[in-house]
């Protein structure tokens, strides 16, 4: 135990549970960062990764939210939708959405959760000296952290919103719903683009193997802010490099909401 | 490479699963000889109720990176249903308290509550081989003791227990898989021409309680342990230590126990 915070060197009895799932798992961040925030605050908790089998979600779920000391999930990909169906209420931005990256046991035993990769995002860009409003942005990727992103993008006040998706409807339900709430005029699918645009997001998971881009392109006009949502270096972060571009990728994103996660995962206890 | 100074997404999980939790302590002593080993894993405190048990056990055993757990009350002979083996200890028993997943995929048990207390008997001096011993308390951890003491060569081991149909079970069935050990049943513990008396009951651990039973002076020769942790001495000890006996804490055990636990959960830190 350290004298001066009064925490155990690693985990005790007495510790507090709080999981990340995914798969894969190795790669997360969250068990360091949030663990680390965690005790910043002088709480006894720790932030777990837990590895995610697609074909047993739902056995691995009901056990995790059976443990007593667990009072917090964290979701990454690609689970930011699926769990939803295990929560009592979501947030109005998690609603909106349609996923959530933390979820929380509230005091009468019921979970709630919501979606902070948006803000966490934004957040991230405007540390980088890169703000949102007015500008004109092509997403690719149209999934939980796209929907995330490109709700958080209109309520900064983007100019035109693009975005694309695999699945056309998808991207293109995504664009009606944030025009919906956000009254805001210039959200639509469009093939992937660099023409005019000042950001570049890449909110798939291609590149996660060090293989491929979201866009077809040579290069990137140095002008076009490269984001991707992915925590590793990818194909798409190296050509930005390449050309001069600024860039982030993911792990920004998650150290940019650390806080926000942690005050909502910990709102309830 | 040198682990992580907490934890990150590589981190391989084990546990301790019990109801209450707050007071285990191998989340510490685990965790601790896992690290020590340079290993990147961590022990859990896990806190399952009886009506939850069997779902988290799903839960966790279907988590890849999930790789076993210490079992503590009241889940020790539950847990025998989430084993796919059992070391001869834990099928003689009837419970498990710690569990891992074998290179194969399947689920392998032990029992080493009793290996734990002879072995810290053991450490102050005591070899089991041909004694006498007497176990008050014939539950989990009083049965584990029973089937070490006998599978380490002990002569004759009296069972005390409150439940006297317990005790005798207890001794028929271990008598069957011991035959080079006797097995009775007493109402009352009775240390004279004993050479160990060992409390296995929750007697001493609370406040203001007493002995398990009202002792006069023990022979000096006699060896006593007990399995209660808090208090370290316990009155049955504080009364052996004015008799001038040698003792063998609780402490002494689960530390005992933590080496043996860490090195079942990840067989590759074993000397």
């Amino acid at each position: 135990v350290n004298a001066k915070s009064g925490l155990p060197a690693f985990v005790d009895g007495k510790t507090r549970l709080f999981g990340i799932i995914g798969h894969p798992i190795e790669q997360v961040k969250s068990p360091e960062l949030l663990t680390a925030n965690f005790r910043a605050r002088g709480k006894n908790a720790i932030m777990l990764p837990f590895h995610v089998l697609p074909d047993k979600f739902d056995e691995t779920l009901r056990g995790v939210m059976a443990l007593k000391n667990l009072d917090g999930i964290v979701a990454t990909v690609p689970y930011k939708l699926r769990l939803t169906e295990y929560l009592d209420h979501i947030h109005p931005s998690g609603k909106r959405i349609g996923a959530v990256n933390a979820a929380r046991r509230e005091k009468d035993g019921s979970w709630s959760g919501d979606m902070f990769d948006g803000q966490g995002m934004v957040r991230a860009l405007a540390n980088a000296g890169f703000e949102v409003k007015g500008k004109r942005v092509m997403m690719a990727g149209a999934g939980g952290v796209g929907s995330a992103i490109a709700d958080s993008l209109a309520a900064g006040g983007v100019k035109t919103l693009l975005i694309h998706d695999i699945d056309e409807k998808k991207a293109k339900d995504l664009a009606a719903g944030v025009t919906r709430h956000h009254g805001h005029g210039d959200v639509k699918f469009s093939a992937p683009t660099l023409d005019g645009v000042d950001l570049f997001v890449n909110a798939t998971a291609v590149g996660m193997d060090g293989n491929g881009m979201a866009i077809n392109a040579g290069k990137i006009d140095p002008g076009v802010f490269v984001f991707d949502v992915i925590t590793h270096d990818t194909p798409l972060l190296a050509l930005a490099r390449q050309c001069g571009c600024k860039s982030l990728g993911g792990l920004p994103m998650t150290q940019a909401q650390a806080d926000l996660l942690v005050d909502f995962i910990l709102g309830a206890s | 490479m040198a682990p992580p100074d907490i934890i990150d997404g590589a981190t391989r999980l084990f546990g301790i699963i019990g109801d209450p939790i707050d007071q285990v302590r191998s989340p510490q002593q685990i965790t601790a000889r896992f690290r020590a080993a340079g290993k990147n894993a961590i022990c859990l405190p896990i806190q399952a109720t009886v009506a939850g048990f069997d779902t988290v056990m799903r839960g966790l055993k279907a988590t890849p990176n999930f790789d076993g757990t210490v079992l503590t009350v009241p889940h020790k002979v539950r847990a025998m249903a989430h084993v796919d083996r059992l070391s001869p200890q834990a099928e003689r028993v009837g419970a498990v308290n710690v569990m891992r997943r074998e290179p194969d995929g399947k689920w392998f048990g032990d029992m080493t509550d009793g290996k734990g207390l002879i072995r810290a008997a053991r450490g102050a001096g005591f070899d089991p081989k041909g004694k006498r011993a007497v176990v008050i308390g014939a539950g989990g951890a009083g049965s584990a003791i029973i089937d070490a003491l006998a599978d380490q060569g002990a002569r004759e081991v009296t069972i005390v227990d409150v439940d006297t149909r317990r005790a005798n079970d207890i001794a028929a069935r271990l008598g069957n898989a011991h035959s080079g050990c006797r097995f009775t049943v007493a109402a009352k513990p009775d240390p004279e021409g004993q050479d160990i008396l060992i409390n296995a009951s929750p007697v001493g651990m609370h406040p203001g309680t007493e002995m398990p039973a009202p002792f006069g002076p023990f022979d000096a020769r006699l060896m006593v342990s007990d399995v209660v942790t808090k208090p370290e001495i316990t009155p049955l000890l504080a009364h052996a230590r004015a008799c001038n006996c040698t003792i063998s804490t609780g402490v002494a055990m689960y530390q005992a126990q933590a080496d043996m636990l860490a090195q079942f959960l990840l067989p590759e830190i074993a000397p």
